[in-house]
């Protein structure tokens, strides 16, 4: 009878621990949930002439696969960001994949941070290098293809901009109001780290 | 019986100005732009409190600039209400009298780059935008012109979208909005009766006097266009 007492309350933690390991596979961020997390690829999101021929919706993206590149100290969100901005391989544009970034952008990410949800994305200033962004289509094209690409990962529900660290400027710049959707123009305290 | 004003500085301040100078009507001039070539569609952005006239103004302005050069209109019936994602809404939002962000053609595609230089498209561009103010502000009043990415104070270099094969965005905006500013306040331009006009480019061919409720019809076919007695 002591042995099957034990072997009960032994039992029951074994289930607690299972459902532990469960509850933790279903966490936002976690492993398997993330696509290429543990794998080897990355998605990118770009516009496609092919895709959506007339541009009728600028918002549109679609996703091609990247490898991932092994050894990188970077965060995933990063690297998929710093391959978002040098824009689509020769072989994508073939494919009818387009964008706004390119080999002349590649450089414009200074740092993305995770802070509750939210990706908190510096860019140098691209503005006069990509100065049809703030068009009604060009902005829609811009936005969509970072927030779409971060949003791959599930902990990310919402991006917000900077540019050199002011986050003022890149709203300003997209003649966007500063609003509850967009923090006020503000960001949180340790996102500019 | 219109005057026209262009403001200057940062968008906020512009419709500030505009409602301390009494305006009637606000238009914000811009083209759009894609890393597509192909984009091809004629909006008007409108503010997320934009009253109805302003509503029926963008879609009026955008059907017109779509039937003249054989585009598509965007948005929702020609219009982005609040803008894409909130973009553009700060620049019209502010003011007390209707308010149009226009963008009527794309600078990236590159035949409606070749239009947007060309002396002909900037005419056309003005005329449709006039004969839209003179449709929904019949009464005259002053007119508020604002040039899209140029004359802001917090960004002086902003010129906005370069044009496929050379040019920028606020620059041709200003020239087309200068032609419509000349045309709304032009005496021989007065408005007056229903007139039916030909054209080729920006040169008129034909013009005459059509009864206000006449119903035009257009026959293909025949290439006919009947005006009933």
């Amino acid at each position: 009878m002591m042995r099957g007492r034990d072997q009960q309350r032994w039992r029951l933690p074994a289930m607690w621990r299972l459902a532990m390991l469960l509850w933790l596979a279903m966490l936002p961020g976690a492993g398997a949930a993330e696509p290429g997390r543990t794998g080897t690829t990355l998605r990118l999101f770009f516009p496609n002439q092919r895709l959506n021929p007339d541009q009728s919706d600028c918002s549109a993206v679609f996703p091609v696969e990247r490898p991932l590149a092994q050894g990188q100290q970077a965060t995933r969100a990063q690297r998929a960001l710093q391959q978002l901005l040098a824009g689509p391989s020769a072989s994508e544009r073939a494919a009818g994949y387009h964008s706004i970034f390119s080999a002349a952008s590649a450089d414009l990410l200074r740092q993305v941070r995770i802070r509750g949800g939210t990706a908190y994305v510096d860019l140098a200033d691209f503005r006069s290098r990509l100065p049809g962004s703030s068009s009604s289509c060009g902005a829609a094209e811009f936005r969509s293809q970072i927030e779409r690409t971060l949003q791959q990962f599930k902990r990310i529900k919402r991006v917000r901009y900077a540019i050199e660290g002011d986050p003022r400027r890149f709203y300003d710049w997209m003649d966007e109001p500063c609003s509850k959707s967009n923090g006020y123009c503000g960001w949180l305290a340790g996102s500019q780290r | 019986m219109y005057q026209v004003k262009f403001f200057e500085g940062d968008y906020y301040a512009r419709q500030l100005a505009a409602n301390q100078a009494g305006a009637v009507a606000y238009v914000e001039h811009h083209f759009n732009s894609s890393s597509s070539t192909q984009a091809n569609y004629a909006v008007v952005v409108v503010g997320a409190n934009a009253s109805q006239v302003s509503r029926n103004w963008g879609r009026w302005y955008a059907k017109a600039i779509a039937e003249q050069f054989g585009t598509d209109v965007g948005g929702d019936q020609g219009i982005l209400v609040g803008g894409w994602n909130g973009r553009g809404d700060g620049n019209l939002k502010h003011t007390q009298m209707p308010a149009v962000l226009l963008e009527p053609l794309f600078a990236s595609h590159p035949q409606q780059a070749d239009l947007i230089r060309s002396a002909s498209g900037q005419a056309i561009l003005a005329r449709i935008l006039v004969e839209s103010i003179r449709r929904f502000f019949p009464q005259g009043g002053l007119i508020a012109f604002s040039v899209g990415h140029k004359y802001k104070t917090s960004q002086p270099d902003d010129r906005g979208a370069d044009l496929a094969g050379g040019g920028s965005e606020a620059d041709y905006a200003e020239l087309v909005l200068k032609k419509a500013a000349q045309l709304l306040t032009d005496e021989d331009d007065k408005p007056g009766p229903r007139k039916l006009r030909l054209m080729r480019g920006d040169q008129l061919l034909f013009e005459t006097v059509v009864d206000e409720d006449a119903v035009l019809s257009w026959s293909p076919d025949r290439n006919l266009l009947f005006i009933p007695d």
